[in-house]
């Protein structure tokens, strides 16, 4: 399900948080968390709910098997793990490989001739769309990393089931992550205090993400599948295509993010940050440091460095680079216009390494131009799995299919109080803008930490509120005025 | 502080729950005014549904369509979307609004249909006192390429050209007459829309030129097939009202100049208008309205609506519609040219809206014709009882949404019809789906 859902906002989110307040300690809340958690996941794929819990036993059974720096100990976990992640995301693709491609997948084929099997005996399911269990990519990593930790002797196996279920399980983070770590989740799982302030800031902070997602990135993604949908692009509709793209992406993405974190520090939890404002980076590098910085990380210590990253001269490095930057790209999808976007960066890195100390003086609105310029390429990669497509709309982007079509500059006229919208939203402004306004209120440094109530605190936590309120109320009207559209990452 | 915060937390909180208490037991809206369709019911629990997740996800619509004040909200919505749909501070003639035809849908839940199927779903009304037939869903659904662009105070559906599709679409013409053989005379009359008329060149030229689209029809029909050149007079006349600003068909006036070709081309002295009584309805805001309603600008449509004029038939028809050319399951039409006064789509006033089958029989002394046409077909036959003693129509769209095969040689012979006219408007040569229902039709 997704949080920009109406019943979500309005009926199972209000009902969790009341149960859940009313426990009187970390256990029960716990229980409460866990059994929405799994009603939550129900109701996405039922059937697969008992995919996730049997799936969670074993890893929790395995993993109290391995013995740190016994490599033999980890080899089984970890081929359960990566090899369902294979079997459900990844087969048809290297069935494809090897030329072999059943019409409309082999598992799928498998699963809907059961579902006829069923239908024909008196059942009536609807025919299955897909076989890929939500949320089963950041499920897998997030195993893995707790399995490698307990390998390498940064934590201690999970001695109580419900633990470690509700941390692969909980909500908030479950379908489309952050990659949270166990090692930062272990004691919190324990003993957490919250505070109504750490809620109240929750509250805001997953307003702001829904707004990213319903009032930002989907009707981003209207623009795109509109100008997808016409039959000729031209130079304008495939840029605009292009960048409208490029924020939906980024929107729906960190949207989400924001709405996981703060849903978390809700319950008081407090998740990685995911986000760092990538639009603004200077070169790719940082891109990749504040894009999707979980993910990031955990390439970087789960196979890079196990690779033996930098450490083994200058050729093995470029080999753990391409190993990662494939993967990477993988990771996002199986097919091959993924693997060429995880190359592209790939390439575009070992080259700014290069070329770094002739970049660095260039002024840094060129760089972040410049850079932005390579993402936008990079998305284009991206959103395209048909490669004949991939080719008429980079060729459209280039000119050859002309400048402009009928009707594209109104349409450039419709969207821009969105593209400018976000071209803000994606700056550090608004970040700023609230770092001041905080500053003015009083609401930095040991004047915050006061207990005494003061003017201007209370003028922000009320702008706040409003502000909270207002989003709240911009994304009722557009859910009920338009169907959402399903999030981007929830297919990964 | 810390009770500010809880107290702000905790009125959050309530509301959230409040909202969702009401939503729960409040009584269900059923229907929408507004959008013109029924609302979605609460499902069925099964165990089936429960398992593939189908109930889930069908409840989760319901929640939404029946969310409480849902009407105020998507008033509220129209608001929010003239900032995500800015129409511009330029000049009057500058396009403010483009919309994508196919890939829209979602704007406005399923309400919005393909303006040329809104007949076809909700109101083929038949008028006064005779059997109104089962409604039926639209076999016509979506599946064309195009945009709708607002200019002013006019709405024009733009047609995307798509060279092989039209060139089966004249295939598909030929194909008729070469099944009904050369005892009758097939016509082909493709008919310009508004867009070719009245909008800046980008939306008439190239891709989107309709003379184009209609000179590939006739140059690519068999010699069997005869064309009518309805293009060129309609041309002549472009500054009289022959297309509706707010609707996406033509005036009974535009089918008067189209007809008109027809009769050049068959040799008949056409009738003057003069010679017939008018009705009219004020007021009429058309499909293109419905389809843009979501958004600010399109409001100057609804604030500028057109009028139908139309011209009572002096000749006396007998109408008879049917579901099949069995002719089975008949139910009659009073007049051919009228419509009540509480349907709010007046186009309407021409055949009631299509029907599978319908024959009109006259008492003028003449031959029989066969219209095979969309609904542009339908303010062209009050015209054409000035000189048909019989005139068949079959809208394909609607014929095989409740049949599944015709003999269309075989109904023609049994009918006696001497001719056969097809007329359709540009976004059917660009419809793969209307096509391959007009090839149903000889297969």
């Amino acid at each position: 399900m997704e949080f920009a859902n109406l019943y979500f906002l309005y009926i199972l989110l209000p009902l969790t948080l009341l149960v859940y307040f009313l426990m009187p300690d970390v256990w029960r809340k716990n229980l409460v968390l866990l059994a929405f958690s799994l009603l939550f996941y129900a109701m996405c794929q039922p059937v697969y709910l008992v995919l996730l819990v049997g799936l969670s036993y074993a890893n929790y059974k395995l993993a109290l098997k391995i013995r740190p720096k016994d490599r033999k100990s980890l080899l089984l976990p970890l081929a359960v793990n990566i090899g369902l992640l294979g079997l459900f995301k990844y087969l048809d693709f290297f069935l494809g490989i090897f030329g072999i491609a059943p019409e409309n997948g082999l598992l799928l084929g498998m699963l809907k001739g059961l579902v006829n099997g069923l239908n024909s005996i008196g059942f009536s399911f609807d025919e299955p769309t897909t076989v890929l269990p939500i949320g089963i990519s950041f499920f897998t990593f997030s195993v893995i990393s707790y399995l490698a930790d307990i390998y390498t002797g940064k934590v201690k196996a999970e001695k109580n089931f419900v633990y470690f279920l509700l941390y692969v399980s909980m909500f908030p983070k479950m379908l489309q992550g952050p990659i949270v770590r166990y090692e930062q989740m272990k004691r919190q799982l324990r003993e957490r205090r919250t505070n109504f302030r750490l809620i109240f800031e929750g509250a805001l902070r997953f307003s702001v993400g829904l707004a990213k997602k319903v009032l930002l990135a989907d009707y981003c993604g209207k623009v795109v599948s509109e100008l997808s949908g016409g039959a000729d692009q031209a130079l304008i509709g495939a840029w605009l295509s292009a960048i409208m793209f490029m924020f939906q992406i980024y929107f729906d993405f960190a949207g989400y993010s924001d709405m996981a974190i703060g849903l978390g520090k809700i319950f008081g939890f407090k998740y990685c940050e995911n986000f760092d404002l990538p639009y603004t980076s200077t070169s790719i590098t940082e891109f990749w440091r504040r894009w999707h910085m979980s993910l990031g990380s955990f390439f970087r210590d789960y196979v890079y460095i196990p690779l033996g990253g930098n450490r083994r001269g200058k050729v093995r490095q470029i080999i753990n680079l391409f190993v990662v930057w494939s993967l990477t790209g993988l990771w996002h999808g199986a097919s091959w216009n993924y693997v060429l976007w995880g190359v592209y960066f790939f390439v575009l890195l070992a080259a700014e390494k290069q070329l770094m100390p002739y970049i660095q003086d260039l002024p840094k609105l060129l760089r972040n131009f410049l850079t932005m310029l390579l993402i936008l390429f990079g998305w284009v990669l991206f959103s395209h799995e048909d490669f004949g497509a991939l080719g008429s709309a980079l060729g459209a982007m280039f000119g050859f299919g002309g400048f402009t079509t009928a009707g594209i500059w109104t349409r450039v006229l419709n969207c821009l109080p969105l593209i400018l919208t976000c071209w803000l939203g994606c700056s550090s402004l608004p970040r700023k803008a609230a770092q001041i306004w905080a500053g003015v209120c009083g609401m930095v440094g040991k004047r915050r930490k006061s207990n005494t109530v003061d003017g201007m605190k209370v003028l922000y936590v009320a702008s706040c509120f409003v502000f909270m309120c207002l989003l709240l109320w911009l994304c009722t009207i557009s859910l009920v005025g338009n169907t959402s559209a399903p999030s981007l990452y929830s297919n990964f | 502080m810390k009770r500010i915060y809880m107290i702000l937390c905790s009125v959050v909180l309530a509301v959230m729950l409040l909202v969702g208490l009401i939503s729960t037991f409040d009584k269900d809206a059923t229907f929408s005014e507004d959008e013109k369709r029924a609302l979605k019911t609460k499902p069925k629990l099964t165990i089936s549904g429960l398992l593939d997740g189908s109930y889930n996800s069908d409840y989760w619509d319901y929640y939404a369509d029946t969310f409480p004040g849902r009407e105020s909200l998507m008033d509220k919505n129209v608001t929010l979307n003239g900032f995500y749909y800015f129409g511009g501070l330029g000049s009057e003639d500058d396009a403010t609004l483009v919309l994508d035809f196919t890939s829209n849908a979602a704007q406005h839940g399923e309400a919005l249909q393909n303006p040329d199927t809104t007949e076809a779903t909700g109101e083929t009304t038949v008028s006064q006192e005779e059997t109104i037939p089962e409604q039926t869903e639209p076999a016509g659904a979506a599946e064309q390429l195009g945009n709708i662009v607002l200019i002013g105070d006019s709405a024009f559906d733009v047609p995307n050209a798509d060279g092989e599709l039209i060139v089966s679409y004249a295939q598909a013409v030929t194909n008729i007459a070469n099944a009904l053989g050369s005892e009758v005379q097939t016509l082909s009359m493709p008919v310009p829309n508004s867009a070719e008329f009245y909008t800046k060149n980008e939306y008439h030229t190239g891709a989107h030129s309709q003379q184009a689209m209609v000179e590939k029809v006739r140059d690519n029909l068999g010699t069997n097939v005869t064309y009518v050149d309805a293009y060129t007079e309609l041309a002549k006349h472009t500054s009289e009202y022959i297309y509706f600003r707010t609707d996406h068909h033509w005036t009974h006036l535009g089918a008067y100049y189209a007809y008109t070709a027809l009769c050049k081309t068959l040799g008949m002295t056409p009738v003057t208008t003069d010679q017939f009584d008018m009705g009219q309805w004020d007021g009429f805001v058309g499909s293109l309205y419905t389809y843009a309603a979501n958004y600010p600008s399109a409001q100057v449509l609804k604030n500028n609506p057109d009028t139908v004029y139309y011209w009572k038939p002096s000749a006396n028809c007998t109408t008879m519609c049917y579901k099949s050319t069995d002719l089975t399951g008949g139910y009659a039409m009073g007049t051919i040219c009228k419509v009540n006064e509480d349907v709010d789509n007046k186009y309407l006033t021409f055949m009631g809206g299509d029907h599978p089958v319908a024959i009109v029989e006259t008492d003028t002394q003449g031959p029989c014709i066969l219209v095979i046409k969309e609904s542009y077909g339908n303010a062209l036959i009050s015209w054409l009882t000035n000189h048909y003693s019989k005139i068949i129509l079959i809208d394909p769209r609607e014929y095989f949404s409740s049949n599944s095969d015709i003999d269309l040689a075989a109904f023609a012979q049994a009918q006696g019809v001497d001719q056969c006219l097809v007329i359709n408007y540009p976004m059917m040569l660009n419809s793969e789906n209307y096509i391959s229902l007009m090839n149903k039709l000889t297969q």
